[in-house]
């Protein structure tokens, strides 16, 4: 924008709505954070305090249940599968690359029709084959899923990531003699790198946050954190601050890296379709 | 020499090189392909076989005779919950993809504005969506929607309202709000990126003020939208469609079975019945009306990319 104007009533006026409409939205999240530290009587009083005196006993009092566990769980499952659908995921993407324009395009339906297939159709064949090569409740079975969930966004956004490079570098490169290894290796793979990483962090998150198979096809060896969240509410559903001290717990992990990848999540959530 | 060039760049048909020997890139693929077809296409497969099979857990005696369309006819002749799930399926997506789509917009056209602290903002409205959706469903089942101490119900009695216990009288309105709150930053997203990519002119045509304004945005900036508007729409709808955590943890489905939806009821079957055959089937439909969804997206995509 070239010209400077002053700024009106009218637009200081849909910028106090735009604060108060975004912190409304996100209110119940912030509610969550501050319940955390309230006592359970705090918790509880009505009209709702928003200013009390702070304990962090809750958190104690996580760290000292099991957390750590199903944290350790939820970091097994949700690493172990965006590390495989980042390493077969870029591979695909680039091949995307090389494939004719037809065959590329049907690949590419199969590909993101498999994300879009109801889990539910699928959960039960899944948990009967678990049981009979007895990976039932293991973090093998839970990044066997998530790999298949996460590799259909991560070769997508690898696709798109790798089509931006333009044709000059790799004609450039190939002129000094390098061959399809090289080409990967010395041009895509670091050009494509932040895009790549991106991918990978958004495949933890959605990984960290699945919840229809980790409550199904674990019990008490590999259940993740959204499987305690659930067990805790069933048993300690009246402790809200505890509750919310938990529930902060679990979300740092997903919405910190979330954030970190946030330029990428259009390309990542529409499958490379949008920019 | 061309062969070295990826495909897309050049835009030309380079599958095979000059030599005619398939070149190495063209076979990097395969292990997605494989795993894919593996681990989502071969229990389908499954679910198929065991759909037309009957098979309780409870019941090893019976064995695993094979039974026909006899489950089908079961789930769309005799079972009224499963027409009932059908409809949940349907009333939840819907009623979550407009009330998403409206907030989205609105929040799109807020923060596509000059403002101090613009990126703060988006960042901070993205948040629901990263938040697990379990830990969604107890933040909104205890400290926002509990009718005695909850906070939407303290708000209400502020304005002399008594407000009503949410879950049990208004459970589909209170899963609705719990999906809105988790996919409107989604489609905040996907609508801003619209914004973003229309002429600034139009933009800064869109400040002026009065009918200039309407106009503009009538008849400029909506039918330009309108492609990001069918992504937002067709995506947001195939992952709403798929809506289990909240009502898991929620409502478990009830009162009754008022809250239930295909995901639910699948889980309910297998896992609280143990009749595999019934929730084979029952997937294998839900397959079928993915199926016509993605068939739409993809008519969508393919209008616009660069495939």
């Amino acid at each position: 924008m070239s010209r400077s104007r002053g700024r009106g009533l009218g637009t200081w006026g849909l910028d106090a709505l735009t604060y108060f409409l975004v912190l409304a939205f996100i209110s119940p999240f912030l509610w969550m954070v501050l319940t955390s530290f309230k006592t359970e009587v705090a918790a509880y009083t009505i009209p709702p305090l928003i200013f009390f005196k702070a304990t962090l006993a809750h958190y104690a009092s996580v760290f000292a249940s099991r957390f750590w566990f199903y944290f350790q769980n939820s970091v097994w499952a949700a690493v172990g599968s965006a590390v495989l659908s980042v390493i077969f995921g870029t591979l695909a993407g680039y091949s995307l690359l090389y494939l004719s324009r037809k065959r590329a395009s049907g690949l590419l339906f199969f590909i993101i029709s498999t994300r879009f297939m109801p889990v539910a159709a699928v959960v039960l064949p899944v948990y009967m084959v678990l049981t009979q090569v007895h990976l039932l409740d293991t973090h093998a079975a839970l990044i066997l899923v998530y790999t298949a969930m996460d590799l259909p966004i991560v070769t997508w956004m690898a696709r798109s990531y790798f089509a931006d490079i333009p044709t000059e570098i790799f004609e450039a490169a190939s002129m000094d003699g390098a061959g399809p290894v090289q080409l990967i290796s010395r041009v895509a793979l670091p050009l494509a790198g932040p895009g790549l990483w991106a991918a990978g962090l958004l495949a933890v998150v959605f990984s960290w946050n699945e919840f229809f198979f980790a409550v199904n096809i674990t019990y008490t060896q590999a259940p993740t954190l959204p499987v305690l969240v659930s067990s805790f509410m069933t048993t300690q559903g009246l402790y809200w601050a505890r509750l919310s001290a938990l529930d902060t717990l679990v979300v740092v992990v997903p919405v910190a890296l979330g954030l970190i990848a946030q330029r990428h999540l259009v390309r990542g959530l529409t499958a490379g379709a949008l920019r | 020499m061309r062969g070295l060039i990826p495909r897309a760049a050049v835009d030309g048909d380079l599958t095979v090189t000059r030599g005619g020997r398939r070149r190495v890139e063209t076979l990097l693929h395969w292990p997605t392909t494989l795993y894919l077809i593996l681990v989502t296409q071969a229990p389908f497969l499954y679910a198929l076989w065991l759909s037309l099979h009957s098979w309780n857990l409870q019941m090893p005696g019976l064995g695993v005779p094979f039974v026909g369309l006899e489950n089908y006819a079961y789930d769309l002749f005799q079972d009224s919950t499963f027409w009932i799930s059908i409809l949940n399926t349907f009333v939840i997506t819907a009623g979550t993809v407009i009330v998403m789509l409206i907030l989205g917009f609105v929040f799109a056209l807020l923060l596509n504005r000059r403002l101090p602290g613009r990126g703060l903002l988006r960042t901070l409205l993205i948040i629901p969506f990263l938040v697990t959706s379990a830990v969604t469903a107890v933040l909104w089942k205890d400290t926002l929607l509990n009718p005695t101490y909850g906070m939407v119900n303290y708000l209400l009695s502020v304005v002399g309202i008594h407000g009503p216990p949410w879950l049990t009288n208004y459970g589909l309105v209170s899963i609705i709000a719990m999906n809105v709150w988790q996919w409107t930053p989604f489609c905040f997203l996907i609508l801003l990126s619209g914004l973003q990519a229309l002429p600034e002119e139009v933009m800064e045509g869109a400040q002026l003020d009065g009918a200039g304004r309407v106009a503009l945005f009538r008849h400029i900036i909506v039918p330009q939208m309108v492609r990001y508007i069918e992504v937002a729409v067709l995506l947001g709808s195939i992952f709403v469609f798929q809506t289990f955590g909240k009502i898991y943890i929620g409502t478990g489905g009830g009162p009754g079975v008022a809250t239930t939806n295909l995901s639910y009821y699948v889980y309910r079957v297998a896992f609280l019945d143990f009749s595999v055959g019934g929730a084979a089937s029952l997937g294998v439909i839900g397959v079928v009306l993915a199926f016509v969804a993605v068939q739409l997206l993809f008519r969508v995509f393919r209008e616009g990319t660069a495939l």
